[in-house]
């Protein structure tokens, strides 16, 4: 067989987690699954940082689960600017979490690349050669958007999170 | 650190009661491929076609047969 893979956000003050989310909705809200159209960004404002993590559930009879790469596709609206955590080099190591915030996030400061990078640019255990061996988390993905004062409408986008994994 | 389960909603006290609960929704466990959604064998297997460098072809064609005994497995059921 092979592992089984899904995609956990945590949220709140306390630190709930959803795990197996079903959307990464950007929004005036700290919530995952969000439905962006009850919880609009205004214009010149940010949404909400979003905390994620890649989750092996069952490795599946596979030895590794690593690599992670993370990107959109897809056009962001006018000067709107999709920014993360994650990037290729100069990797910060694994990002602790804080509550999330709608203000200029410190930990999402990269570009959110528009195509698959070609090295790893999220990682596990604090590294990007990092690897799952057994069941568990990467480290956080950290991401916001910040929608531009001129932008009247949203996009919509696919993220898109890729992994490597061993036989 | 309490979990919700993003496919129906429930919470649970933990990831192990979490993992170890089947989905309203999904019908199966977190820990079922199936639970990745409907292209679960297609991800699946481009991840083990990634890492085909760094296993045995025996491994790696073991573990690409086990995907599509599963998928058979679920079309002979319906």
């Amino acid at each position: 067989m092979a592992a089984t893979v899904q995609i956990a956000e945590f949220n709140g003050a306390g630190e709930t987690k959803t795990a197996s989310i079903t959307n990464s909705n950007f929004g005036s809200n700290d919530s995952a699954n969000l439905v962006a159209a009850t919880y609009p960004i205004t214009a010149g404002t940010s949404s909400y940082e979003k905390y994620q993590k890649l989750e092996v559930t069952n490795m599946g009879g596979s030895s590794k689960v690593k690599d992670l790469k993370i990107w959109y596709t897809g056009t962001l609206s006018g000067s709107d600017t999709f920014l993360t955590n994650a990037r290729t080099t100069s990797y910060a190591g694994a990002a602790t979490y804080a509550t999330p915030v709608n203000t200029t996030s410190s930990k999402a400061t990269q570009t959110m690349p528009t195509s698959a990078p070609a090295s790893a640019n999220l990682g596990i255990g604090g590294s990007l050669t990092g690897e799952l061996t057994t069941t568990g988390l990467s480290d956080y993905l950290v991401m916001q958007l910040n929608v531009h004062s001129a932008t009247t409408a949203g996009a919509t986008l696919t993220l898109n999170y890729r992994y490597t994994e061993i036989a | 650190m309490p979990v919700y389960c993003g496919q129906c909603g429930a919470e649970y006290k933990d990831d192990a009661e979490y993992l170890n609960t089947v989905c309203k929704v999904t019908g199966v466990a977190p820990t079922d491929p199936l639970s990745m959604g409907k292209n679960w064998a297609r991800i699946q297997d481009l991840a083990l076609d990634r890492g085909k460098s760094e296993t045995t072809p025996e491994k790696l064609a073991a573990a690409k047969l086990a995907v599509k005994n599963k998928v058979e497995a679920i079309k002979a059921k319906k």
